[in-house]
């Protein structure tokens, strides 16, 4: 069982971490040409793009080092650990060499791996209206499936500065919540470095960016919420939580009739005029959030991001609703 | 100007508030049925293959069907109500 103290000293070494680090992944990416452009300014700058390696060093150290105290006990910690491995090892090979989307959802299905291996899940689940529900067999394949939607669709609402860990920090937050109404230590403990990290993070993440989360970043964060909704058993509750970006890619993937480069898409979602982003309404192209939230009028793109914080803000206080009143 | 370009603002997040709650709505019903569909199978002692399968397959469909409908809702209001009535000429 973790102490106050112990959470606390680990969220002060994680934030730490993650503030040492970000210098350091910032000349690395500019020394090995691991720079992304920033298409929504102007002079079209380019920046690194592999921050989120800052994020999972500063959560998994962390979290290693308590581990470490407690004699690796804890097997959730360490099915969190190996996952967040897998999760930003695929991120790293797409941001180094772009990976063919259906081999990189095929690969993502593999993050959910170690929970099966070491049995640090419940298969079950408490659904609204009939409570707790056996799914023994089934639950290790949704775990599967459960990581690879979280993950992309984390790596899909990464398209504005800031909007991922913003969004994402609402969302952990209210991860917190719903984990301590069912009083689960672990999924508050590992939510709580995560933010730690995320605010230690967004100063050079928010608008105008000095530094991206990347794929490594995207795909580890959507692997975490989807760890701790297992660890936890709030299931149902990260689904409501996470309806804006569930919305984003379905839209996406729907709209592009299967698994294909967000970059070989020919009828824009959104077009950029004097550093305003405003909506098209081409029928053809994909209805992504931006889209949606730009369809009445042009915004500049922090005012997006503000958007997007304030939609994923009710999507987790319904979230909380849900896992209050609805889950017995 | 500012004043008109606060209000679209408003609009917009007062509109994806509606959907994102109705989607909530539709979500929680989906659940319910599924659950009504399978809860009788909760009742065997032993879980076999086949009532597991069967499990998923009427979830995921029902799902589905969530996602079908809240994709046509979404067009709704990407083309009716969110722009304004001369914007998509």
């Amino acid at each position: 069982m973790l102490s106050i103290k112990e959470i606390i000293f680990s969220n002060i070494i994680c934030f730490i971490i993650t503030l040492i680090i970000i210098p350091l992944i910032m000349k690395i990416s500019k020394k090995y040409g691991l720079m992304g452009i920033d298409v929504h300014k102007k002079n079209k700058p380019l920046i690194p793009k592999i921050g989120g390696i800052a994020i999972v060093s500063g959560v998994l150290i962390s979290l290693f080092i308590i581990e470490f105290f407690n004699n690796f006990k804890n097997s959730k910690f360490l099915a969190f650990i190996f996952s967040s491995i897998i999760a930003t090892i695929i991120g790293l090979l797409e941001d180094i060499k772009e990976i063919e989307p259906r081999l990189k959802t095929f690969l993502t299905l593999l993050i959910g791996i170690p929970f099966i291996f070491l049995g640090a899940y419940t298969p079950y689940p408490i659904l609204p209206f009939i409570g707790k529900v056996r799914l023994t067999i089934i639950y290790p394949f949704l775990i599967l499936l459960a990581f690879a939607v979280t993950s992309n669709t984390a790596n899909m609402i990464d398209v504005l500065n800031g909007s991922l860990i913003i969004s994402y920090l609402i969302i952990f937050g209210g991860s917190i919540i719903t984990s301590y109404i069912v009083g689960s230590i672990e999924a508050i403990f590992i939510s709580t470095l995560i933010i730690s990290s995320m605010i230690a993070f967004l100063p050079f993440n928010i608008f105008p960016a000095k530094i991206f989360v990347g794929n490594c970043g995207s795909l580890f964060i959507g692997a975490a919420i989807a760890s701790i909704a297992i660890i936890a058993r709030t299931e149902v509750s990260l689904i409501v939580a996470l309806m804006p970006q569930i919305l984003n890619s379905f839209y996406i993937l729907s709209s592009f009739k299967g698994l294909k480069s967000g970059k070989s898409i020919e009828n824009r979602p959104i077009k950029i005029e004097n550093d305003v982003i405003k909506a098209s309404f081409d029928k053809n192209a994909p209805i992504t959030i931006v889209r949606l939230i730009t369809a009445r009028t042009g915004m500049k793109e922090n005012e997006v991001v503000y958007l997007i914080a304030l939609l994923s803000l009710l999507s987790v206080c319904l979230s909380i609703i849900t896992q209050i009143f609805l889950i017995r | 100007m500012k004043l008109h370009k606060n209000k679209d603002k408003f609009y917009t997040l007062l509109s994806l508030y509606a959907l994102i709650i109705i989607a909530w709505i539709l979500f929680l019903i989906a659940l319910y049925f599924s659950s009504l569909a399978i809860t009788p199978l909760f009742s065997e002692k032993k879980p076999s293959l086949i009532i597991s399968i069967l499990q998923l397959f009427i979830g995921v469909s029902i799902i589905s069907i969530w996602l079908i409908v809240w994709r046509n809702l979404a067009k709704i209001w990407m083309f009716k109500i969110l722009p304004k009535k001369d914007d998509q000429k």
